[in-house]
């Protein structure tokens, strides 16, 4: 009967407590999602997995001498694996559209007031009972809507760990989002006319310019903001190998094997801190909503950025790409492109959104760089 | 007590706001000069590396994607060709 006992307990079964069992079930809602869903299933599979894992009781995943406890320590803890995945992404951005018009930059700049709004926003929520979050919190929870899942993921590890689950969670469901988000606020900001305007097709770009653009960047960044260089330097080393065409060998690692290994694990630590309790509380609600909220702004504060920019360009300008400002590479410039096709059947708008689409990426790690400087 | 640290915090938050959306957009017109200077300079100093890229890229331009792996080497193939014609013109 003592064997017994000692039988019984040693069984996941006597251990597992309802906080556990509702955080697999968050697990296998991710995997649903990824699997059957197809939302960013590169990323939500590994932390659904993570999730399951890291709840399991006994099993001690997540405590010193655990797995997922030093792939987190390792990785994410010193910011290295969204570093690493950030050159990855660098290696595969072509600049060639935003160096034919670099106008296009201004929309990447206007999207993100999606993140500062909702920093005010995730501060403004103090005022409801239950919400407790710093000013480091709420900067975490603001760049959600940079709409970059790597940048999010390192701004978090610096600013606020503890929510760091969520934030991953939520960045990367709303990027799978953003074809049902964006476009009831791209239409409802432009008129039919404006979505037919037909943009003039781009100059092609040499690829000196193309070499030089990743140093230009980072020089600046080295001059005006050195708390951004981690980000903005990984991505410039990345787009530097790409363009230069003589390390074509380095530029395909960091592009598919070295970006594909850090995902797996990039995936599996974030998941390791879906534990119920930090997941499971209030905070995360209010996460989830300031996203979905910080994603909205963006896309909107784009759109009319763009609009203004059509004014004044007499026209030159379709509004709709403002909306790709918000990064979410390449998805947000495929929903303008789509968004466009609608209204104009014969209108492609999918080169002329890569341009803001890139110049969101360099607006958001720009703003998780002053974020840095100013909060960290 | 709690509202007030709370008021303190939101004008914190705004100046942050300001602060941040100004900075980015500095930052960003800043690099829109740097491409327009960057564009510039090539277009000045299209120098000796810059006529290979362009005969490389002038063919490469108009075909269809679709055949990307055969057109690079073709392309590759006609760069070495007019390099070596025009090293031997020399």
């Amino acid at each position: 009967m003592d064997k017994l006992s000692i039988l019984w307990n040693s069984t996941a079964l006597a251990h597992f407590e309802s906080g556990q069992l509702v955080m697999m079930a968050v697990g296998c809602l991710l995997l649903y999602l990824a699997i059957v869903k197809k939302f960013e299933p590169l990323l939500l599979l590994p932390i659904g997995f993570g999730a399951l894992l890291t709840n399991i009781p006994l099993a001690g995943f997540t405590e010193v001498g655990g797995l997922l406890y030093y792939i987190y320590k390792i990785g994410i803890d010193t910011g290295v694996f969204p570093l690493l995945i950030f050159m990855g992404v660098g290696a595969m951005t072509d600049f060639g559209a935003l160096i034919a018009n670099p106008k296009m930059l201004l929309l990447g700049a206007a999207a993100q007031f999606g993140i500062f709004a909702t920093l005010f926003g995730a501060i403004a929520l103090n005022m409801v009972p239950g919400f407790e979050f710093t000013l480091k919190d709420a900067s975490a929870i603001a760049i959600i809507g940079g709409a970059d899942g790597p940048t999010a993921i390192f701004l978090a590890s610096r600013l606020a760990p503890d929510l760091l689950g969520a934030i991953a969670v939520a960045a990367y469901s709303y990027m799978a989002l953003v074809p049902i988000i964006q476009p009831p606020i791209m239409k409802a900001l432009t008129t039919p006319e404006e979505r037919k305007i037909q943009m003039a097709q781009l100059r092609p770009v040499s690829r000196r310019e193309k070499i030089i653009f990743p140093l230009a960047v980072l020089i600046l960044t080295i001059l005006f903001l050195p708390s951004a260089t981690p980000l903005v330097g990984m991505f410039c080393f990345g787009n530097l190998m790409k363009e230069c065409g003589v390390v074509e060998r380095l530029s395909k690692t960091a592009q598919n094997e070295l970006i594909n290994v850090v995902t797996i694990f990039l995936g599996l630590a974030v998941g390791s801190k879906l534990s119920a309790e930090a997941f499971l509380t209030v905070e995360t609600l209010g996460i989830l909503g300031l996203g979905a909220v910080a994603f909205g702004i963006g896309t909107a504060t784009g759109v009319i950025m763009a609009k203004v920019m059509s004014r004044l360009s007499g026209g030159a300008i379709n509004p709709l790409i403002g909306a790709a400002g918000v990064s979410a590479v390449p998805m947000a410039a495929r929903v303008v492109n789509k968004v466009g096709l609608e209204a104009n059947p014969h209108n492609f708008l999918l080169m002329h959104a890569m341009g803001p689409n890139v110049a969101g990426v360099l607006g958001s790690a720009v703003a998780a760089g002053i974020l840095l400087a100013l909060v960290g | 007590m709690a509202a007030e640290s709370v008021s303190s915090q939101l004008m914190e938050a705004a100046t942050l706001m300001l602060v941040g959306m100004v900075f980015v957009f500095a930052f960003l017109s800043l690099l829109i000069v740097g491409v327009w200077l960057i564009a510039k300079f090539c277009e000045a100093f299209p120098g000796e590396p810059e006529t290979q890229p362009s005969v490389k890229r002038s063919p490469a331009k108009p075909m269809p994607a679709t055949a990307k792996e055969e057109n690079s080497s073709v392309v590759a193939a006609i760069t070495a060709a007019v390099h070596m014609h025009r090293q031997s013109n020399k």
